[in-house]
């Protein structure tokens, strides 16, 4: 495979399996999601587009506190919550400390797809402002000074806002791909030679995933992957390698069409889906592609997006981060991973039966 | 709002540089350098002779001081592009950036820092087996672990240069977060090469104490792992409980 270094402009050619970790997808999203900057999106576009299948696409993690910076969503880590910290609305002028009284048990503790969702409906009430805050003013100077300086000193140098004394204000922003390159579990791909490891693949997740356990598939999965390329020379030999974009690029050549894409892509992904804005998110990608010519690399972009959107059409039922406002309910025939697949330049949608230690 | 960036620029390691100057107008208070860089390479712009401004190189990743790649010079001083709030930073209303100076050139603001990586191979600084930290080192070996490996201290530092036998404090960082669980088997050897590589290097005039973006309490830091290296103290970077900092 012919790779390029992005800094140093150097190609190399490599023989043998590849194994690709190229992280989760943010730049589908720019500017929209907690992870950094560099992860383009670009390899699992380019890879896509060349036949190797997608699982899950549909399913992204929405965190639910993270704050505006400067270019990007930055995270407010769940230490916040643990060490007591507590999210309200204000409703009718007061705060409303929605997840302590939804949830009486584990309040604010609830995993990130319930308290995401739960503050996207709280937000859309009449009677409330469209803001939530995390009050972390009862905090002790203990906690502060110890374990949560960091994070402070995050908030006063970014924000101008010192959270011993004020609120902050917080909104649900996309923290993590659980969908991706589909892999078995060997972490090969669908494409022979090729395999994938870390967030960049679909592999242990499934529609949820709790904090902390993306190690799971970034060091066991990418401990896995080693091994089965270090022993399966087989494949290597006659490998079909796929075709690297080696132009100089940078996904910045492309940032207003990749904007555009991904604010039609927000409309249909967001926390809350339904068959109609999904439907209208597919329309307006279809309008856009249709608007100019676009390089092959964006096109695509607009393969994976219609992809994604494609992929929580089809789910028509709600489960872990995807939830359909018209099947509130998770649907067991539904237990199965989305595979998507780029054929004959088309996007085919199906279910595949988890293995049956899985299921 | 509006400040004037200044842009060491270089098409690549040869070309002679030359700095170019952009007006930029930004609405946020809190903009920082980085993400200036970003808008302008996204939308474009001309510079002060009316000249377009061809993409500026840099490296990015988190926007947020938590990976080091958009270290560079800050008018005149090392520190991260996405820790420069430009409001702050102006000095008469300019911010010059340019690249680091210990390190080979690529493009504009791009450096070459694979050295800080070879060098941390040479000291074969990890683990070669598994071991376990108890509880004790906790709050040190957390310190030493926000290290970046920016390399803001190694511009700062008088003794450092890519070429020589001297690593710096970047190394100094992961030899304190290695020496606090190394096992029994890799310690003669990473002890000698902590002496050679760092501390008889070191004038220990802390010039790079103030500079590391991370806030790393680097003169803690190394009292420990000098103890611990060079003075043999197997406890130095046990807290104990009663002494809490
Ligand atoms: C703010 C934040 C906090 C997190 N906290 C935790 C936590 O506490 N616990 C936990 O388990 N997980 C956490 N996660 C998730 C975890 O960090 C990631 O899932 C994990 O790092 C992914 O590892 P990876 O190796 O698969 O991909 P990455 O670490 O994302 O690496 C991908 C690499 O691919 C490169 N790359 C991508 N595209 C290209 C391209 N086109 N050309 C060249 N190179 C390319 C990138 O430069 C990058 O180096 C957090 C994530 C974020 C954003
Ligand atoms: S103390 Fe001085 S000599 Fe030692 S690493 Fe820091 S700047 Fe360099
Ligand atoms: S010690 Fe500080 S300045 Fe030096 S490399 Fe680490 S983070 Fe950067
Ligand atoms: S981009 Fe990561 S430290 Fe600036």
């Amino acid at each position: 495979m012919r790779i390029r270094d992005s800094y140093t402009g150097e190609i190399t050619d490599y023989s043998g399996l590849t194994i690709i970790c190229s992280g989760g997808m943010n730049g589908v999203f720019p500017g929209m999601t907690t992870g950094t900057s560099q992860n383009s999106g670009h390899v699992t576009a380019t890879l896509f587009a060349q036949g190797v299948q997608l699982g899950n696409p549909e399913m992204l993690q929405y965190h639910p506190t993270t704050i505006g910076i400067s270019g990007k969503r930055c995270l407010v880590t769940e230490a916040a919550r643990g060490e007591g910290g507590r999210l309200y609305i204000l409703r009718g002028g007061k705060p409303w400390y929605f997840m302590e009284e939804l949830y009486p048990e584990l309040g604010n503790l609830m995993p990130r797809d319930v308290v995401a969702r739960e503050m996207f409906f709280v937000r859309q009430r009449k009677d409330s402002e469209n803001q939530v805050y995390l009050d972390l003013t009862g905090l002790s100077s203990e906690t502060w000074q110890h374990r949560l300086s960091d994070l402070r000193a995050e908030l006063l140098h970014y924000l101008g806002k010192d959270p011993r004394n004020e609120p902050i204000p917080v909104h649900e922003g996309i923290h993590y791909f659980m969908g991706g390159i589909d892999v078995d579990i060997q972490h090969r791909t669908s494409m022979s030679g090729l395999l994938a490891a870390g967030e960049c693949c679909c592999q242990y997740h499934g529609a949820n995933r709790l904090g902390g356990n993306s190690m799971l598939g970034a060091i066991y999965g990418g401990k896995i992957a080693a091994d089965t390329a270090a022993n399966d020379d087989s494949a290597a030999e006659n490998a079909p390698q796929p075709v690297t974009d080696n132009e100089p690029y940078a996904a910045e050549d492309d940032a207003k069409c990749i904007r555009d894409i991904s604010h039609i892509l927000l409309g249909g992904l967001g926390i809350v889906r339904d068959a109609e804005t999904l439907r209208q998110a597919l329309q307006s990608l279809h309008q856009l592609w249709n608007s100019r010519e676009y390089p092959v690399r964006m096109r695509n972009r607009f393969i994976l997006a219609e992809a994604m959107l494609l992929a929580a059409a089809a789910r028509k039922e709600s489960r872990g981060a995807h939830y359909r406002s018209d099947f509130p309910q998770t649907d067991p025939s539904f237990r199965k991973t989305t595979v998507a697949v780029c054929e004959n330049g088309g996007v085919q949608i199906r279910f595949r039966d988890l293995p049956e230690e899985e299921a | 709002m509006k400040v004037e960036l200044q842009i060491l620029r270089r098409a690549n390691a040869g070309d002679t540089p030359r700095l170019q100057k952009i007006l930029y107008e930004y609405k946020d208070a809190q903009t920082t350098a980085a993400f200036a860089l970003h808008d302008i390479n996204e939308n474009g712009c001309t510079d002060i002779d009316g000249e377009p401004v061809a993409k500026i190189r840099w490296m990015c990743s988190c926007m947020q001081k938590k990976c080091g790649a958009c270290a560079m010079l800050v008018n005149g001083i090392p520190g991260l592009a996405c820790d420069t709030i430009l409001t702050e930073a102006a000095q008469n209303g300019v911010v010059r950036l340019e690249p680091l100076r210990k390190f080979p050139v690529i493009a504009d603001l791009i450096v070459d820092r694979t050295v800080m990586m070879e060098n941390l191979k040479m000291m074969r600084a990890w683990l070669a087996e598994a071991t376990k930290a108890d509880e004790t080192v906790g709050e040190l070996t957390y310190d030493a672990s926000r290290c970046l490996q920016c390399g803001c201290c190694l511009e700062i530092c008088p003794n450092f240069c890519a070429e020589s036998s001297f690593f710096g404090m970047s190394a100094a960082m992961s030899s304190s977060r290695l020496l606090s669980v190394l096992p029994e088997s890799q310690k003669k050897e990473f002890f000698r090469a902590y002496r050679i590589h760092f501390y008889e290097g070191c004038g220990k005039s802390l010039a790079c104490r103030n500079i590391c973006p991370a806030g790393i309490d680097i003169e803690r830091l190394l009292v420990n792992s000098n103890a611990a290296a060079v003075w043999k103290r197997q406890k130095a970077f046990h807290v104990r409980k009663e002494e809490k900092p």
